[in-house]
C-alpha cells in the first residue's frame, strides 16, 4: 500500500480525490483574495444529503457547511476551481454540481471552516487557516 | 428567424470558425515545466522535424546562426523566482530564448523581448543573459524536445536535445529555508508523547500512556528546528522528522533524510493542543481535515 493509499484509508474517503488534489498543491501558492460573503446568503443550495447517498465519505463535511455558510462564502477554495464560471466561494463547491462530493480539498475546507468557527474563530482568522492548510 | 435563416447563419459561423479550430502546423507547439522547491519552470516551443535532413546542425542551422531552439514563435522559458542558470542571475521573468551555434560551442541567449519570431534574433545587448555551454551529441531525436532531466531539492538540469545534439542547461533555485521555531516556544513542545496513527485514529480516544511507557514520537528542539524521532512510524522515512511550523500550534511533519529535508508531507498537519503553555498532546490531520492519527504526552 502506498503512503497515499494508506492516508486516503484513514480519510475513509476515495484515493482518487487525493490523488487529484494532491498535484495542485505543491506548485505554489495561488491568489490568495478570499471572496466578501454576500449579505443574505444561505445554505439553501447546498446539496442535500439525498444527493449524497453515493458519496457518504462527503456527509459529514455538506452538514458542516450547511451550518455555516456566511462564513464558507468569505472564502477561496484552494483546490483550483475558484476561477471557474459561476464559482464565487467556497460555498459553490458544494452547491449545484456538488464538486465537493468528490474533491477532498474542498471538503476539508468546509470541515476546518466550520470547526474554527465553533472554536470562536473569526472569518479572517479562517481564512488564515486555510491559506496556511491549503494555500 | 425563420429556419433557413438560422441554419445558414450558423453554416457561415461554423466555416468563419473552423480555421481557428484546427492549425496544422509542421512544427505543433508545445511545453513542460517542472516546479523546484516551489520555483516553476516553463519552456513553450515549437517542435521542428528533422524529416531527414542531415545534417541539421552546420547545414540546416549553419554554424554562426543565432537560432531559437524550437520553431515559428521563439521558444520561451518562464521563470516565477529569480533562479541561477548557469552560473548567471536570471531573474525572474520570461524570456525568449536563442542560441548561437558554431562546430564546438554554442551560446546561449536569454532575451528579455518574449515575443519574437524565429527570424528576428535579438541583437547583442548588455542586458541579456549569455553563457558557453559545449553541446553534446548524441542520436536524434527527430523531433526537438525540451526535457527536464534532474531534479533535486535545490536544482534541475533542463535539456534541448535535436538532431544529433544537445545542450543542458543547470538551473538552481532559491532554497527558502524554513521558518526557525524560537527555542522558547518549542519549550512547550518538545518531551516524549505516545501515538497513534492509522484508520482507526479517528474514532479512536487519545492514547492515555503512563509515566514509564516508552515514547512512540519524542519531540526535541536543536538550533531552531522542532524534531521528531518517531519510533514505529508507518513509513521508514518518516522516522526522522522536523515539525515546520505552519500557524499556532500547528506544524507540517517533513521527513529528513542525512538531516535534510527530503519531504514535507504536505497532506498532513499535526495540531497541538496546550494546557498551562505546555502541549498536551495533538491531532493529525488529513487533507480532509479529518483525524488521522492522534498522541499524548507521557507524564
Amino acid at each position: 500500500m502506498s503512503r497515499r493509499q494508506f492516508i486516503a484509508a484513514c480519510c475513509g474517503t476515495a484515493a482518487v480525490g487525493a490523488a487529484t488534489a494532491r498535484p495542485l498543491w505543491g506548485e505554489g501558492r495561488r491568489d490568495p483574495g478570499h471572496p466578501t460573503p454576500r449579505p443574505g446568503i444561505t445554505a439553501a443550495n447546498v446539496l442535500p444529503d439525498s444527493a449524497l447517498v453515493d458519496f457518504p465519505a462527503c456527509t459529514s463535511a455538506f452538514q458542516a457547511v450547511r451550518q455555516v455558510p456566511q462564513i464558507v462564502d468569505g472564502i477561496r477554495c484552494q483546490c483550483g476551481c475558484a476561477d471557474l464560471p459561476g464559482f464565487y466561494s467556497l460555498l459553490s463547491c458544494y452547491e449545484n454540481a456538488g464538486m465537493a462530493r468528490m474533491c477532498e480539498i474542498c471538503q476539508g475546507e468546509g470541515r476546518l471552516a466550520a470547526r474554527l468557527h465553533g472554536q470562536g474563530k473569526t472569518l479572517d482568522e479562517i481564512r488564515a487557516a486555510i491559506d496556511a492548510r491549503y494555500g | 428567424m425563420p429556419l433557413a435563416r438560422l441554419s445558414c447563419l450558423t453554416v457561415i459561423a461554423l466555416g468563419a470558425a473552423a480555421p481557428l479550430l484546427a492549425q496544422v502546423r509542421a512544427s505543433e507547439r508545445a511545453g513542460v515545466y517542472q516546479v523546484v522547491n516551489g520555483t516553476r519552470i516553463t519552456v513553450d516551443y515549437g517542435r521542428p522535424q528533422a524529416r531527414g535532413r542531415s545534417p541539421v546542425f552546420g547545414a540546416v542551422i549553419p554554424w554562426g546562426k543565432v537560432w531559437t531552439p524550437g520553431a515559428n514563435w521563439a521558444t520561451t522559458l518562464e521563470v516565477d523566482r529569480d533562479v541561477v542558470m548557469n552560473g548567471r542571475a536570471l531573474p525572474k521573468g520570461t524570456y525568449s530564448v536563442w542560441m548561437e551555434v558554431q562546430p564546438s560551442q554554442w551560446t546561449v541567449i536569454f532575451d528579455s523581448k518574449a515575443k519574437a519570431f524565429h527570424n528576428s534574433p535579438p541583437k547583442p545587448d548588455s542586458a541579456q543573459v549569455r553563457f558557453v555551454v559545449t553541446p553534446e551529441d548524441l542520436t536524434g531525436p527527430d523531433l526537438l524536445t525540451w526535457s527536464f532531466t534532474e531534479v533535486t531539492s535545490a536544482g534541475c538540469s533542463l535539456r534541448m536535445a535535436w538532431a544529433g545534439k544537445s545542450v543542458t542547461l543547470r538551473i538552481m533555485v532559491p532554497v527558502v529555508p524554513p521558518p526557525p521555531v524560537p527555542e522558547e516556544v518549542a519549550g512547550r513542545y518538545t518531551g516524549n508523547y505516545a501515538i497513534i496513527f492509522g484508520p482507526s485514529a479517528a474514532t479512536a480516544p487519545a492514547p492515555a500512556p503512563t509515566a514509564g511507557d516508552s515514547p512512540g514520537l519524542v519531540v526535541s528542539y536543536a538550533n531552531g528546528r522542532l524534531l521528531g524521532e518517531w519510533a514505529n512510524p508507518p513509513f521508514d522515512v518518516w522516522k526522522h522528522l522536523r515539525f515546520i511550523p505552519l500557524a499556532d500550534t500547528w506544524f507540517r511533519p517533513a521527513a529528513l533524510v542525512d538531516g535534510a529535508i527530503f519531504d514535507e508531507v504536505t497532506d498532513l498537519v499535526f495540531e497541538f493542543a496546550l494546557a498551562d503553555g505546555r502541549a498536551t498532546g495533538f491531532e493529525i490531520r488529513g487533507p480532509g481535515d479529518r483525524v488521522v492519527g492522534r498522541g499524548s504526552r507521557i507524564p
